[in-house]
């Protein structure tokens, strides 16, 4: 269980979709009025946000993009994931292949939008002397910091800042639950699994019983409460009841046909790109969400049959990336979104005996969006030059990356996030 | 052989005998099956001929389907896609004792392994 | 066997204790079980709970009506999702619920999913019988254990290209949880290499010892060179300096909600070491310790989904019955046998996001609505005549009187007493009352805290 251990926060290694509807993380109970009236208050039009997408498991950056002007020595590391000549090329980037799957989606998927100049590769990412276990490795990036005790995430630290002390939806999970990047000390933010369905009933009441009901319940949420245990279960009675109330406009009716959400782009099949729709619109919508975070599917954690996993995921992501980016530009917010893909880290260069490969170091990163600078923004770890464990060099601290993010991006001091914020160094990522 | 000791140790409720008691035609035997990349394992090795009912989850990470082949050219439809995740509940009727193999369908799948026995007595 | 409290001032043993413990060590209690217990005294209490009746099966009886669902019995084996509802029905009707709670707590630990059914109730079971003995003994069955071989990629690790996974899992999260080196971790597994898959001809894997694809090499682990094999690394990770008070810290906060102090950490992890990595001496130990006792008036543990369900039907005598269950506790965050991933469940508050909470008023729609008597409640269940705290009381007999907070019963009395607005009481509307009261006190935050 992962109660024991107050150092560490453990995520899913592999996304189990439960429940629907919205969480609600609130630092204190907040009313539906003034829930949407802070809403509305903080929607500035232009204000930029920050996607985060996690890739769980540890992508492997070699068979995400091989290096071809390395693939002699990739080869010999990898007997039982041999890499063809014949796969695609990155887009003006002829030293960089692009696993297949990436290539799937709108405009050419992921390959189509780094051709378009809409993506900057950041392969090699990772921190020194890397952690190869998921928990320790995906803490340290949720938090911003390598360094094991608990506490808020990075985007929840950056809201404890600069947000809005009424605003949950200004921090968003599209998930069952809070992902711990998003985690604060104070400030309100909020998971949705499925904005249209929300609401709560209370099986064989009607009428004025109905009402009713709806009125104890926030009585017996309000009774006053001490510990974690039941300021949790107070908090989460009253904010499922006000959730419901407050997402009502964004319901889709199947019966009437209508989605308030729908846009003019057709999404691929599956969970993920439902939710990226979802996203879509809702931050096309006057809320003024900030910062939000999204799980890929699939596993990335391809100790065994990487060829078939690695292929699937990566399809997906591809297929449902582009179709977001597309989205995003058709309704006219792509400007002001930039999305960054992230894993928890690498894997090792050598194949292991079961067709796939073993947790290791350097991996894999992109920005992505209209205002995205392209290209590749980090040196590609040399095969040749292997560390002492036969693992790739780190080329690019993570850490540089989020305070580039914050300054560049999202306009604020990365200090008051990030405590290697002075030595971690800058790195432009945005046009 | 592991499920038999184990229903023997645990005194887990179904049984057969009881079952087709209760009804009154003789009601289909479930048989749960799992299918990944590129195998099914049966949960029930034989069966009696008669209704057989599957249920079968994708384990995997790729769409599988089912198909029975058995003795005398016998081939069931093929299922519906079972995506992964996902049960399906898949009605064969199995008339003739002798060996029946479960397939999957999709293209490479069977090649790669992907089958399995089920004894009907 | 140790049942005396470490530290024992509490001067009496009332029905609260009683509740306290059969919920915390088990999955609730009935009011004549409170009743009960509380007359026999601590002693004969903790006794009762860690070795159970004295007569019978080992991993205790069940008892009560058999689960069914749409009339048939359940087939754990075939019928998918049958597996959660059967052990769920042991925790509902077994003599020894701490036999399943302590089920409950390795299955979290040495959290497994995405096996075959048959593998997975294998485990289950080996987790039940050896849950409360040797922890050595339940690691090396776990070691070997197919569903966790698989789960975990030990099962075709060899020598030639050994895989990590279920040496770096072995270490981080089943034994130690830090104060190994990644060197340890690749040692390790060359040490547990030489195990392998086979396939009956129905395709169901069983793992098999091939020595050949061992490595029979000299290792070096935590300092000690050795030609290790698999029971060397169980010696090795449980002799661990690291591995008594990380264990036990499981255990405290398993049961627990207060934190473990120093002192009762040593006193714990001796008890432990003392007894040669006994578990219920330590799980003893920890259930007759006072802080279990803390805030009698306002209990503070979240229950788990599982616990929460299993709780409800066994305080109420409710059979099993339907199998929504399964999809509720899905929703609910806790499929049994489905963890989301090796480091199991979060437990504590974070089992109460509002999808979460939402999807426990479902539970309590489904079970008023669809479930059996006597959490169903029949028409006619309420009076027209009873005043606000007749209703209330009808209910909580209904619901085998659930803990209710001051503030809470007062919320629900003032509902009964505003529910006809005035109009003259019709039997509809009392029957309306009563289901709604009675759903609350299923539903509402108080229900949710053990």
């Amino acid at each position: 269980m992962a109660c024991y251990d107050p150092t560490l926060t453990r995520r899913q290694v592999l996304g189990r979709g439960i429940g629907l509807g919205l969480t609600l993380y609130a630092s204190k109970l907040l009313t539906l009025d003034r829930v949407l009236e802070a809403a509305q208050a903080q929607a500035v039009p232009d204000a930029p946000v920050l996607v985060s997408v996690f890739l769980p498991g540890g992508c492997d950056l070699l068979g995400a993009l091989p290096p071809m002007d390395q693939l002699g020595k990739l080869n010999d590391l990898r007997r039982s994931l041999a890499v063809g000549d014949e796969i695609p090329r990155m887009p003006g980037e002829s030293r960089l292949g692009v696993h297949p799957a990436l290539t799937d989606g709108l405009g050419g998927g992921i390959a189509g939008l780094f051709g378009a100049g809409k993506i900057g590769l950041l392969p090699g990412i990772d921190y020194a002397n890397p952690d190869f276990s998921h928990f320790h490795s995906r803490h340290f990036w949720e938090r911003g910091m390598v360094a094991e005790a608990a506490g808020p995430g990075w985007m929840g630290r950056w809201l404890d800042r600069h947000g809005s002390g009424d605003n949950p939806l200004q921090g968003l999970s599209m998930d069952s639950t809070l992902s711990p990047v998003l985690t604060t000390a104070g400030a309100p933010a909020a998971a949705i699994d499925d904005p249209g369905d929300a609401a709560l009933s209370f099986g064989g009441t009607w009428g004025k019983g109905a009402d009713k009901a709806a009125q104890v319940w926030e009585q017996l949420a309000a009774v006053p409460r001490a510990g974690a245990g039941p300021i949790a279960a107070g908090r989460a009675a009253a904010l499922t009841s006000q959730v419901g109330r407050m997402l009502s406009p964004y319901a889709s009716d199947a019966k009437a046909g209508t989605d308030p959400l729908a846009g003019p782009i057709a999404y691929p099949t599956g969970k993920f790109a439902a939710r990226l729709r979802s996203l879509a619109g809702l931050i096309a919508q006057p809320l003024g969400i900030r910062v939000a975070t999204i799980d890929a599917p699939g596993d990335y954690d391809t100790h065994d049959d990487q060829p078939t996993d690695l292929d699937k995921a990566l399809r997906e992501l591809s297929q449902g990336l582009s179709a977001f980016q597309a989205d995003l530009e058709a309704r006219g917010v792509a400007d002001r979104v930039l999305t960054f893909v992230w894993s928890e880290f690498g894997r090792r260069p050598k194949s292991n005996d079961s067709v796939g490969t073993d947790h290791g170091t350097g991996g894999i990163a992109w920005v992505q969006g209209t205002r995205a600078r392209g290209g590749v923004l980090s040196d590609v770890p040399d095969l040749g030059a292997l560390g002492a464990d036969g693992n790739l060099a780190v080329t690019i601290d993570f850490r540089r990356v989020y305070a580039s993010l914050l300054e560049g991006w999202m306009g604020t001091d990365a200090a008051e996030v990030l405590p290697d914020a002075a030595t971690a160094g800058r790195l432009a990522l945005v046009r | 052989m592991i499920i038999g000791s184990l229903l023997a140790t645990m005194a887990l409720a179904p049984s057969p005998a009881l079952a087709e008691r209760a009804a009154p035609h003789q009601p289909a035997t479930t048989v749960g099956v799992s299918a990944r990349e590129y195998d099914f394992a049966l949960y029930r090795a034989t069966v009696p001929a008669g209704r057989v009912t599957l249920v079968l989850h994708n384990f995997g990470e790729d769409d599988h389907d089912v198909q029975v082949r058995g003795p005398g050219g016998y081939r069931s439809a093929t299922s519906a896609d079972i995506e992964p995740e996902a049960t399906l509940r898949y009605g064969v009727r199995l008339r003739r004792p002798g060996r029946y193999l479960l397939v999957c369908t999709k293209p490479g799948h069977l090649a790669a392994g992907m089958k399995a026995t089920l004894r009907v007595r | 066997m140790r049942t005396r409290p470490m530290n024992s001032t509490v001067a009496d043993w009332t029905e609260d204790h009683v509740r306290r413990l059969f919920w915390r060590a088990g999955f609730g209690a009935t009011p004549g079980e409170a009743a009960d217990f509380a007359a026999r005294g601590r002693e004969a209490t903790l006794a009762f709970v860690l070795d159970g009746p004295g007569t019978g099966a080992p991993m205790g009886d069940l008892v009560g009506t058999v689960p069914t669902v749409k009339g048939q019995p359940l087939d754990p084996i075939n019928e998918w999702g049958h597996d959660a509802l059967w052990w769920l029905d042991r925790m509902v009707r077994t003599t020894r619920p701490l036999v399943e709670k302590m089920t409950l707590f390795w299955h979290d630990h040495f959290a497994t999913a995405s096996q075959d059914t048959p593998l997975m109730i294998r485990q289950n079971w080996l987790l039940r019988s050896r849950g409360l003995g040797d922890f050595h003994h339940l690691l090396d069955g776990v070691t070997r254990d197919p569903a966790m071989q698989l789960f975990l990629s030990l099962a075709d690790s060899t020598k030639d290209a050994p895989n990590e996974n279920y040496a770096r899992e072995l270490m981080e999260l089943f034994t130690l949880g830090g104060g190994y080196t990644e060197t340890d971790v690749r040692e390790v597994s060359r040490a547990l290499t030489g195990w392998r898959t086979k396939r009956s001809r129905g395709g169901l894997p069983s793992i098999h010892w091939q020595a050949g694809l061992h490595d029979t090499g000299s290792k070096r682990i935590f300092g000690r060179t050795g030609r290790f094999g698999t029971q060397d690394v169980m010696r090795l990770v449980t002799q661990h300096p690291r591995h008594a008070p990380f264990l036990v810290q499981q255990l405290w906060d398993f049961f627990v909600t207060e934190p473990l102090d120093p002192a009762t950490r040593a006193a714990l992890v001796r008890t432990y070491r003392g007894s040669g990595l006994q578990l219920k001496p330590v799980v003893a130990a920890i259930l007759g310790h006072d802080a279990l006792y803390a805030r009698l008036d306002a209990p503070d543990q979240v229950k788990a989904p599982v616990v929460h369900v299993a709780g409800l039907l066994r305080t109420t005598g409710t059979p099993i019955t339907i199998d929504s269950y399964t999809w509720l506790l899905n929703q609910m965050g806790q499929m049994p046998f489905a963890p989301p991933s090796v480091a199991g469940w979060d437990w504590g508050p974070s089992w109460l996001s509002t999808n979460a909470m939402r999807a426990r008023v479902t539970l309590a729609n489904t079970l008023l609505a669809w479930g059996s008597a006597p959490l169903k409640p029949p028409a006619g269940a309420g009076n027209p005549a009873w005043s606000a705290e007749q209703h209330l009381d009808a209910a909580l007999a209904a619901m085998g009187r659930p803990w209710l907070s001051g503030g809470s019963r007062a919320a629900l009395l003032g509902l009964a007493a505003g529910f006809y607005d005035g109009a003259k009481p019709r039997q509809d509307r009392a029957d309306m009352l009563q289901r709604l009261l009675r759903h609350l006190l299923i539903s509402g935050p108080d229900a949710q805290l053990c």
